[in-house]
């Protein structure tokens, strides 16, 4: 028996070693390499993040590895995981996730079962060259985001949110077309944007990334007892801690060596420096959240259980 | 049989098709669906169907295809492809072949402007297609330059197919960018030299016209502002950080059309005829890309290019030869397989030979790019052959693939320039990035 | 005789919605940039694209066959007789057919599975269904017109008419 484990970036990715070896190596090992686990990567079996889950359930994958941001109105609950708020630096977001998962995220995976869920170090402010010290400085500056929420907080702040697929992020900032990115200081590489982005500002809560390893349903129960039991045993929090460690290591990594680089101006706030910016930041989570507990789903209770669980 | 057996068949299978006159995009589809079907069951494959058609056709960067076709057909109606063409005739008519020159310079003009080559064949397709027919220049020829001219398109920045390269090899973006520069520059050259040997071999392709005076030439410039002056505005804005490439195709169509109702030269009959023309033109292209990705999933899991890459890469013929086995191998699996796709699957198994034989990454970005260009353009699956037959429905395959020959070998003459010379890639990023 | 020119004013109307569709995309770039310019962009505006991008490849599928405008390699045609070539076109128009009735059916299917997963766009929220069915029912346009080609073609003597209408 084989699993197709697809995924959308190159193999030398962050996420090859923090959930895709672990996962093969511990499932192979533990069924004798009865369970063969065959990884697709680059887009291979179907290309980008938007269509990863539909190709896990309908079995052209059987393990898809997606981030919930891309299809936020599948995910209204898990999504907020990625407010300011909940998770922030805590670097214990696959803890949260999971503490909540069975009473009320569980509807939100439809046909799959979850392999891992983790999530990203804080996101960063990633400019061209203007240097963000406090809200003021953001005054309509442009900043490309990738979701409704980063749009409501970019918005909050005073900038003007711009939308673009990301292989295009890197022309943009170069050619002065937006100002700057918000998103984790681990896509920095993915992207070659420490080669046009020039001034870093980390320290404010400006909300996280949820990602998300599932696994089509039906394939699981098609398994033998042993093979069930061998997915099991890598898969759920283990995976998901081994995921958001790697990332929060990358991350780091990123802003050393942008710190460490004479061309590159890294501003970390600090605590008091950052308060003006997280006020703003929580308002716009406390407004999203009273939101979706107009449309009758249970926010307030999610986001109190994830804050509770640290 | 083995899986890889099952990919050597399903090409097999495509050539059969396409043999007995199944429209390319069809062949595709069915020879992608029927492998997928037999190696991911056929309720995955036809989910692939659904899915890829989907985020291909929805898809916010493959929309500068009809944007880009828009621009080109409001040019041609408004009579703006017209008066650019008879300004190149006044100046450069006389050359032999100088129409198809200034068409191979015009697409290196356009590939600042345009990230793929798609784009810009089709764009230049039917910008001067027709225009050059109006001056007696043999199909052959016209179409030969456009469908070898438009890969300039991936070579000069931006380009999508470096934006992919860096990606998956975490080579810089810049770098690569820069790299692709003074060899895009060197290829035009090249294609300029093909089309003056071909027509002083064979003048009729691309004949003489007369000698004229320097006001008519005066004249045609005045003629041929409205167009020039979009092009400059819609390229300056991409480089003032203005608008996006994808942006500027709308901008672009937009400029067209502005052109054309204030110098009342487009009706709202021409506007129409364009805008069902731009309609017909994306369907036929995007079906094809569309196909091209139900085939990528049959390929990638057939193993049939790891199998390739993995056979090649395994052979003692020391470091050149490994590099010509390798670009080889893009040649013919660019014979089946849509450029990108191809990167994808084979850069993990080509890259790590290629730096451990010591080669430079960026210079062996641009002569991948270059290769799959030719692949682009080589039968039986030539994408960009394809998109110029879609904008020049008359002329037969055949004539537009023999036209394509000759750049081909210009093409090769260039991987041999390069590789005998690598600083001409590597002197820009060197100087301007430092190494 | 009939039936074909209902078949006929489908795809016109199919091209008619592409071209609108493409217009509208046009003027939304267009207005997102100048906004831009201007410090106001047009929030959502690649949500709009994306969606708009469908009607526009999917509305001129019909119209690019009944123009004979859909690629094909047409090197060997010369050797083949009169009748093979017409069982070829034949053929053609009927693969054609039966992809995009696949295409219409399995689009169908990913539209429930889209309600399943109240799929949406990213920004605007635009309910992602509609648009899926908008393909459907494009598509099945497409897989009817090149099916009602194909018989016409085997049912006429000579070579099917490949581009009747321009
Ligand atoms: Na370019
Ligand atoms: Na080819």
């Amino acid at each position: 028996e084989t699993l197709k484990f697809a995924h959308f970036v190159p193999p030398q990715h962050t996420f090859t070693g923090a959930i895709v070896e672990p996962f093969k190596t511990g499932v192979e090992k533990d069924t004798g390499g009865e369970l063969e686990v065959q990884v697709f990567p680059g887009g291979e079996l179907g290309k980008g993040p938007v269509e990863q889950y539909v190709r896990a359930v309908s079995g052209v994958a059987d393990l898809v590895w997606g981030l919930a941001g891309y299809t936020s109105s599948q995910f209204p609950l898990s999504m907020i995981a990625e407010m300011p708020g909940v998770v922030d630096s805590t670097g214990l977001g696959y803890e949260k996730v999971w503490s909540v998962y069975d009473e009320y995220l569980k509807g939100e995976f439809p046909g799959t079962r979850p392999i891992a869920l983790w999530v990203s170090e804080p996101n960063v402010l990633i400019m061209k060259s203007k240097e963000i010290r406090t809200v003021a400085d953001m005054q309509g500056l442009k900043i490309r985001v990738s979701g409704s929420v980063p749009g409501q907080l970019i918005e909050a702040l005073g900038a003007i949110p711009v939308q673009m697929p990301a292989p295009q992020m890197y022309n943009a900032l170069d050619t002065g077309l937006i100002d700057g990115i918000l998103t984790g200081s681990s896509a920095i590489r993915d992207f070659r944007l420490n080669e046009v982005a020039n001034v870093y500002t980390e320290g404010a809560n400006l909300g996280n990334i949820l990602f998300y390893v599932v696994m089509n349903e039906a394939k699981y129960q098609s398994l033998s007892d042993a093979e069930k039991a061998a997915v099991d045993a890598h898969s759920g929090i283990g995976l998901s801690k081994s995921g958001e460690d790697n990332w929060n290591a990358v991350a780091k990594k990123m802003m050393e060596d942008l710190k460490a680089d004479p061309n590159k101006t890294v501003i970390s706030l600090s605590e008091e420096e950052a308060a003006p910016f997280n006020e703003i930041t929580y308002a716009v989570t406390d407004k999203a959240i009273a939101a979706l507990d107009a449309q009758g789903l249970p926010a307030s209770a999610v986001k109190k259980a994830m804050q509770g669980g640290m | 049989m083995s899986t890889v057996a099952i990919g050597f068949l399903g090409l097999a299978v495509l050539l059969v098709l396409l043999a007995i006159r199944i429209p390319v995009a069809f062949a595709m589809f069915a020879v992608g669906l029927g492998g997928l079907m037999i190696l991911n069951g056929p309720a995955q494959a036809l989910s692939v169907l659904s899915s890829e058609t989907f985020s291909l056709a929805s898809n916010a960067e493959l929309v500068v295809i009809p944007l880009f076709i828009l621009m080109g057909n409001i040019a041609t109606e408004s009579r703006m492809s017209r008066a650019l063409y008879d300004a190149a005739y006044a100046w450069i008519g006389s050359i032999r072949g100088g129409l198809a020159s200034a068409t191979v310079v015009g697409c290196a003009g356009f590939a600042a402007l345009s990230g793929s080559s798609v784009a810009s064949a089709l764009t230049m397709g039917r910008v001067s297609l027709s225009e050059m027919d109006r001056f007696n220049y043999a199909p052959r020829l016209s179409t030969g330059a456009v469908a070898a001219g438009g890969t300039l398109g991936i070579l000069i920045p931006p380009s999508t197919g470096f934006v992919l390269y860096a990606i998956l090899t975490r080579e810089s973006i810049g770098r690569l960018f820069l790299a692709g520069v003074l060899p895009g520059l060197m290829l035009t050259v090249l294609f300029v030299i093909a089309i003056s040997i071909l027509t002083t071999v064979k003048p009729s392709l691309g004949p003489k016209g007369p000698k004229t005076t320097w006001r008519r030439k005066a004249e045609s410039i005045v003629g041929a502002l409205p167009i020039l002056s979009i092009i400059v505005l819609t390229i300056g804005g991409i480089y003032f950080g203005l608008f996006s490439p994808v942006e500027a195709a709308a901008v672009g169509a937009g400029l067209a059309i502005l052109g054309g109702v204030i110098g009342r030269t487009l009706t709202l009959k021409g506007f129409l005829t364009a805008v069902k023309d731009s309609i017909a033109t994306t369907a036929t292209v995007m079906l094809i890309l569309i196909a091209a990705h139900v085939i990528g999933p049959f390929l990638a899991l057939s193993h049939l290019p790891t199998f390739v890459g993995e056979a090649l890469t395994n052979l003692d013929i020391g470091r050149y030869g490994i590099l010509a086995l390798i670009l080889c191998a893009y040649l013919v699996l660019g014979c089946f397989l849509e450029g990108f796709a191809m990167l994808v699957l084979t850069m993990p198994i080509f890259f790590p030979v290629i730096t451990a034989l010591g080669f430079d990454p960026v210079w062996f970005g641009v002569v991948v790019v270059l290769t799959l260009e030719m692949g682009l353009i080589t039968p039986p699956v030539g994408v960009n052959v394809f998109i110029v037959k879609s904008v020049a429905p008359n002329v037969p395959i055949g004539e537009i693939f023999r036209g394509v020959a000759p750049f081909m070998l210009a093409m090769v003459v260039a991987v041999l320039i390069l590789t005998l010379f690598p600083s001409i890639a590597l002197f820009l990023p060197n100087t301007m990035i430092g190494s | 005789m009939l039936l074909r020119k209902a078949i006929d004013g489908l795809v016109d109307l199919s091209a008619i919605l592409g071209g609108l569709a493409l217009v509208f995309v046009t003027g939304v770039i267009l207005t997102d940039v100048v906004g831009r310019a201007l410090g106001s962009p047009l929030y959502g505006v690649q949500d709009l694209v994306e969606m708009s991008a469908l009607l526009v490849v999917f509305g001129g599928m019909a119209f690019v066959d009944r123009r004979g405008g859909h690629v094909t390699v047409d090197l060997l045609e010369h050797f083949y007789s009169p009748r093979l070539n017409k069982i070829f076109v034949v053929l053609g128009c009927l693969t054609g057919a039966l992809i995009f009735g696949l295409i219409a059916w399995q689009t169908w299917e990913a539209s429930k599975l889209s309600v399943m997963l109240n799929r949406a766009t990213n920004i605007l929220f635009l309910p992602r269904a509609p648009f899926q069915y908008g393909v459907v029912v494009l598509s099945a346009i497409t897989s009817i017109a090149m099916f009602a080609r194909g018989l016409r073609a085997a049912l006429n003597n000579g070579a099917a008419s490949e581009s009747a209408h321009t």
